[in-house]
């Protein structure tokens, strides 16, 4: 049970959090407490420029002692890298039996185990090693997931502003070059390729952007799931820019469940590509479109509380809407890849009078069309010539 | 067929004046009087109404031409404006007239003559 | 396609049975034109459902653009639009010089749809605008036919031709977002109110004329065939004595409204006063106050009178009118024909005087079997319906007859004006096509068929008549009342249809529905590939460069430039400045040293070529070369010569026997650079040109390149700055070509160290 204090300022360094234990500690006990956070834009590429062709190298820097307001006895930091090529580290002097730090094993560096250190201490440390993989920042992610009672289909639209964190190329691109090392060494550090895995039952896929369907991409059904395979339109090299979107259909059977008067809907929060080398994206906005009518909408999510900066429900009238369909967006940031399969449920009401107020209303619209037509057909404004 | 009274007024004038010396001058002049007498027999009156409305948008759209000739055409879009809308206004009554015409009534079988005046 | 065979079939049996009374009559006709339309909608949705919802070619990326900025920005925004992301440095009044008609109708759909909370993208009102005109253009076929004939079917068949001929297809198919698109629509349909306001003599028809003819003026420049045609078929009238005051009151009021609203559109201004493709429209208004003015008098007067009066009277004006034009066209008030005009007489001209018209395939004389392909059976239908025309010869047959002529001459002296003849084509073939059928098509045997005539006399006295006395000349129940001559005309008939509708739907499908931005191939399994270079290189301009990166390309690719990779560009599909254009062409075919210059002048960033040799594309820029050269010839004769782009024989080459010139030319260089790395030694080949190159590519010294797409159509080189020691390009890069041999001797041994 974490909480952020309110007191905490987003663009300071430190952000602290209140934890409450399920059972308060008693004197001398002990409890073990698993803390996992996540950092975005921490990686810089070194150098900042390569050739097409070269490997790319990225820096880490961080403190080698973990952050903490207390005292810490005992410590030791692991560092476990994507290769065992890592041609720099800093170097601290050791304690016991190691004369210095850190102590690599394979692609594992371990700063520690440290004796006491004192509350809020930091040891500034870098890593530079070999990540020869694109460095996948989303600046930008808005999701649309819109529920279609009468079709029994949810709708899920995401566009992506997506950008390559990782080392500008030094030279311009060369076609030829990246022709001949797709063939010798498909290797590199630019992104060709994401992989969305949908959930079962997706249909209809797209990839388009701004100017229209890309072409090179494969939708792939099974039993089990969908998968959405894209390539964006050229390589994304470090410094390039590729913004795209993404849509799919799914039968809402699989995501809406019907209780006591009430829908839940429950969805993943994101569905990013899944990439090995993983991906970051600093702002998701997230609109959950619901029928026309609906009303009463809360929801749930497994998310970490902390990313959600904000939510609302709106109206927004398309499609013949007579008073707007329910809109709740919620505002997200700072997530990462691993919470891909946090869900987002939401509950809401939606009565039988709502469901047939399109139809009657398009219904009587068109007739009252019809109906003015005729009268106006009956009308005589012709001039009596006797 | 079609009478149009400005042009008779305009047109054999300024020809007869023009072109012809000796004898064929006093044919003109004939001619001429034979189509005022046969104006004046065969117009109605409500007809004249629309003639003398013609005549005048010949005068006003003369006098334009000949300050754009006289003057030079600067604002030449005001000219052209004033000058079309005089003779826009000329033909569309010219038509009114020979529609509303009794001599043409088997040509317009659904103009009522009326048209013009209710 | 079952329209077009419903239409065909209306007048047998069937509608004989059915359509007794007035009302199932008019039901059937309805849902036969609503089949039409939706037939003529679905053949031209060929390449949406093949590719996608993509906006095809050139011009309409410009139109696209253009309603964008519309919706974006509103009416008047728009209609004082100054866009300084085309023409660098110049800009472009594109408010002012372009015909807003298509871009508003796009606009007006688009908002009345939002009002009804429809979100359409406007991409998509701009792509399905073409084929939802089509269908509208089929129902102001039928209209107009309807006004030539009394035959229903006629009205109905031509309805189905003109939706389904791929003369007019060619223009409309989805994604063809072209002023053509609802000129054609607009184009019919002001001739049918022209032609109804000149029957009934009526204001009110001869308004709508006016107005109809006000739309067509804002959305195409092709307005000036109404122009022309409209006063010209009055002249035939009153020359073939058959003036009437219907003819003065529709032309008059057509002629003073019509002008009025022309001239609300920017582009054309003052126009319709000061060219001499308006002045005949001008002339024949004049003439026709005279002509009823001489009605009147001679009215007035005893006819040997009005003969005198004739002589004089007529004389002094039409040579005061001809002096005063004479004199007009001499102080420059009004402007001679325009090069793009004398086109039209001399097919020769543009290529001697204009390299840029004659350099669009479009505007190049039409080749005979294009007619065949356009038009299939039509073609020969046509002629007789024609000559049905000359039958009858009433007022609106003498247009069709006038029509006929010019759009044929007009069709073959410039391909694109196929599209003018199409209606006309498809009017008259309805006509003789209904005349047969309706011969041959009369089920019952004439005793009856004669009873018939007779109740439907007080309809069609003239039909009634016309039959009347063919059949007191020929006697009866043989010839056409046999039942196996019906038989063989009526299967004739039939088979000759279905093959027209086979027809077009193969034409359609592959010759007119590709997209030209995206090409497509079959894989060697028979799926099919999408070969996507254009955009793949457009989006990485719009993504991975500068917002006012220039780029520089031949002027062909500007509107897609502009539209795809939203980047601003020297020159594009709007070619109003020659001598800009020239100026691309002559850094395009000119030395690196003297291209240098311009492009530095020109504040040029990327340079953009079009290249196929790879794949074998071959509408790309070096097989558009020689057209670069010719204009920029055109400009500056001293430092451009095409001939030194032949080979000594005379032979346009690429590979090592390639001019001097040409081989040194910016253009060549950029095509060919590094292409040659792509192969095994000595194997470098040009698909397009069946050339081997040599194993050298050109060097480049003032551009490096930037980028090239997959297939190596679209190749970006970008503009070097200057050199930071001031060196030329030509010395700096040597340097570092020499420099980076050093290096790699460097690591051999310290032996070459110690030399140094």
């Amino acid at each position: 049970m974490s909480q952020a204090l309110a007191n905490n300022r987003l663009d300071s360094d430190t952000q602290f959090y209140r934890i409450r234990l399920p059972s308060p500690l008693p004197s001398k006990g002990q409890q073990t407490l698993g803390i996992s956070f996540y950092y975005l834009n921490a990686l810089k590429p070194l150098p900042a420029s390569i050739e097409q062709a070269d490997k790319q190298y990225l820096v880490y820097s961080f403190s080698a002692y973990c952050p903490s307001a207390y005292p810490t006895l005992k410590q030791k930091t692991e560092v476990k890298l994507p290769s065992s090529d890592a041609p720099e580290y800093t170097k601290i002097a050791g304690n016991g039996e190691t004369k210095e730090f850190p102590v690599k094993q394979g692609s594992k560096l371990t700063y520690g185990p440290f004796p006491e250190v004192s509350a809020g201490a930091s040891s500034p440390v870098k890593v530079r090693y070999e990540f020869n993989k694109p460095v996948t920042h989303v600046s930008q992610l808005e999701r649309d997931i819109e529920v279609s009672h009468w079709g029994g289909n949810v709708a899920f639209e995401e566009r992506y502003t997506l950008l390559h964190y990782g080392a500008n190329l030094s030279s311009q691109f060369s076609r030829v070059k990246w022709a001949q090392s797709q063939y010798f060494s498909p290797q590199t550090f630019a992104l060709k390729e994401m992989k969305f895995i949908l959930g079962a039952g997706s249909k209809d896929a797209y990839f388009t952007d701004v100017i229209g369907n890309v072409s090179t991409s494969r939708f792939r059904v099974s039993k089990r799931e969908a998968v959405l395979e894209l390539k964006p339109r050229y390589p994304v090299f470090g410094g390039w820019k590729y913004p795209f979107t993404v849509g799919w259909n799914a039968d809402s059977n699989n995501y809406l469940k019907k209780a006591d008067g009430k829908f839940l809907l429950n969805i993943p929060l994101i569905e990013g590509p899944k990439q090995a080398e993983g991906v970051e994206y600093e702002q998701v906005d997230v609109r959950v479109i619901l029928p026309e009518g609906a009303e009463n909408v809360k929801f749930y999510t497994t998310a970490p509380e902390s990313s959600i900066t904000s939510h609302s429900v709106d109206l927004v009238r398309t499609y013949l809407d007579t008073v707007g369909r329910t809109v709740l967006t919620i505002k997200a940031q700072n997530l990462v890849d691993e919470l891909r399969d946090r869900e987002l449920l939401v509950s809401y009401e939606y009565s039988t009078a709502a469901a047939l107020r399109k139809p009657v209303v398009i219904f009587t619209s068109t007739m009252a069309v019809f109906v003015s037509m005729w009268l106006l057909s009956k009308l005589n404004v012709s001039f009596s010539t006797k | 067929m079609a009478p149009k009274k400005p042009a008779t007024a305009a047109g054999p004038a300024s020809s007869s004046a023009t072109s012809t010396s000796t004898s064929s001058t006093r044919q003109l002049d004939k001619i001429a009087l034979n189509i005022v007498q046969h104006y004046q027999k065969t117009t109605p009156q409500r007809t004249k109404l629309l003639d003398t409305f013609m005549a005048f948008l010949v005068i006003v759209g003369g006098i334009q031409f000949a300050y754009c000739v006289l003057a030079g055409n600067y604002p030449f879009n005001a000219f052209l404006s004033g000058f079309s809308a005089t003779v826009g206004q000329f033909v569309l009554t010219a038509s009114l007239r020979i529609q509303t015409t009794e001599a043409n009534k088997s040509e317009f079988p659904s103009v009522s003559p009326e048209r013009s005046f209710v | 396609m079952a329209a077009g065979k419903g239409a065909s079939s209306t007048p047998t049996e069937l509608l004989v049975s059915l359509g007794r009374n007035q009302s199932t009559k008019t039901l059937l006709k309805v849902i036969i034109l609503a089949l039409i339309a939706a037939a003529a909608v679905a053949s031209r949705l060929f390449s949406v459902i093949r590719f996608e919802s993509i906006i095809h070619e050139f011009d309409p990326w410009f139109n696209f653009r253009a309603t964008k900025y519309l919706v974006a920005n509103g009416f008047y925004q728009f209609w004082d639009w100054f866009d300084d992301r085309t023409w660098h440095p110049l800009g472009r009044v594109t408010g002012g010089t372009l015909y807003p008609g298509l871009m508003v109708t796009s606009g007006v759909i688009y908002h009345l749809l939002r009002f009804l909370t429809v979100p359409v993208d406007i991409r998509n009102i701009c792509v399905l605008l073409a084929p939802a005109f089509s269908g509208l253009t089929a129902y102001a076929a039928y209209l107009l036919t309807n006004e030539m004939t009394t035959s229903s079917s006629a009205g109905l068949l031509a309805a189905a031709f003109m939706g389904i001929t791929p003369g007019y297809i060619s223009r409309s198919v989805a994604g063809s977002y072209d002023n053509e698109a609802i000129a054609i629509f607009l184009l019919v349909f002001t001739f049918f109110l022209w032609i109804k306001a000149l029957k009934l003599g009526s204001v009110l028809w001869g308004a709508l004329c006016a107005l109809f003819y006000g739309y067509m003026v804002a959305s195409w420049g092709g307005y000036a065939f109404i122009t022309c045609l409209v006063p010209l078929h009055a002249f035939v009238l009153i020359c073939m004595g058959r003036f009437s005051m219907r003819l003065y009151v529709a032309y008059t009021t057509w002629y003073a409204l019509g002008t009025l609203a022309s001239m609300q559109i920017p582009f054309v201004g003052f126009l319709p006063v000061r060219t001499s493709e308006h002045m005949p429209a001008l002339g024949i208004f004049g003439f026709l106050q005279l002509v009823a003015f001489l009605e009147y008098v001679r009215s007035a007067i005893p006819s040997r009178q009005f003969q005198t009066f004739l002589y004089v009277g007529l004389g002094g004006i039409f040579g005061v009118g001809l002096l005063g034009l004479v004199g007009l066209t001499a102080g420059g008030y009004i402007a001679p024909w325009s090069g793009r005009f004398y086109s039209l007489w001399d097919t020769g001209y543009a290529k001697i005087h204009i390299p840029i018209i004659a350099s669009v395939s479009e505007h190049q004389p039409t080749a005979w079997p294009a007619f065949f392909f356009d038009l299939n059976m039509l073609i020969w239908l046509f002629p007789a319906g024609v000559y049905m025309c000359f039958q009858r010869l009433e007022d609106e047959h003498v247009f069709i007859i006038v029509y006929a002529l010019f759009g044929s001459y007009f069709a073959g002296v410039m391909v694109r004006l196929m599209l003018t003849l199409t209606p006309v084509v498809c009017v008259a073939a309805a006509i003789a096509a209904s005349q047969l059928l309706d011969a041959y098509l009369q089920y019952k045997s004439p005793e009856i068929v004669e009873s018939k005539e007779e109740e439907s006399a007080d309809g069609t006295p003239k039909k009634a008549s016309k039959q009347g006395s063919l059949r007191s000349t020929s006697q009866p129940v043989v010839g056409i009342y046999n039942v196996l001559s019906k038989a063989f005309i009526a299967g004739a008939m039939t088979l000759f249809l279905l093959i027209f509708v086979q027809h077009c739907t193969w034409v359609t499908s592959n010759a007119y529905s590709s997209p030209s931005v995206v090409l497509a191939s079959r894989m060697p399994d028979g799926s099919q590939h999408i070969i996507d270079d254009y955009r793949e290189a457009y989006q990485w301009l719009r993504q991975n460069t500068k917002e006012d990166a220039k780029i520089m390309s031949w002027w062909d690719y500007g509107y897609q430039i502009g539209g795809m990779a939203d980047r601003p560009t020297l020159v594009d599909n709007n070619t109003w400045n020659n001598t800009h254009i020239a100026t691309v062409g002559k850094a395009m075919s000119s030395r690196e040293e003297v291209a240098y210059p311009i492009m530095r002048q020109h504040e040029v960033d990327y340079v953009l070529v079009v290249f196929g040799g790879l794949l074998g594309y071959s509408g790309d820029d070096i097989n558009k070369f020689l057209w670069m050269v010719r204009i920029a010839e055109g400009i500056w004769p001293d430092e451009v010569k095409e001939r030194d782009f032949f080979t000594p024989r005379g032979e346009y080459k690429v590979d090592a026997e390639a001019s001097e010139t040409m081989k040194n030319s910016l253009m060549y260089k950029m095509s060919y650079h590094n292409y040659a790395s792509l192969f095994p030694p000595g194997q470098a080949q040009d698909r397009v040109r069946g050339a081997r190159l040599p194993d050298q590519s050109p060097i480049l010294n003032s551009l490096e390149e930037a980028y090239t797409s997959e297939n190596w159509i679209i190749r970006i080189y970008k503009v070097k700055d200057l050199d930071n020691v001031g060196r030329d390009h030509a010395a700096a890069a040597s340097f570092e070509r020499g420099h980076k041999k050093k290096k790699a001797i460097k690591k051999r041994g310290p032996r070459v160290l110690r030399v140094e």
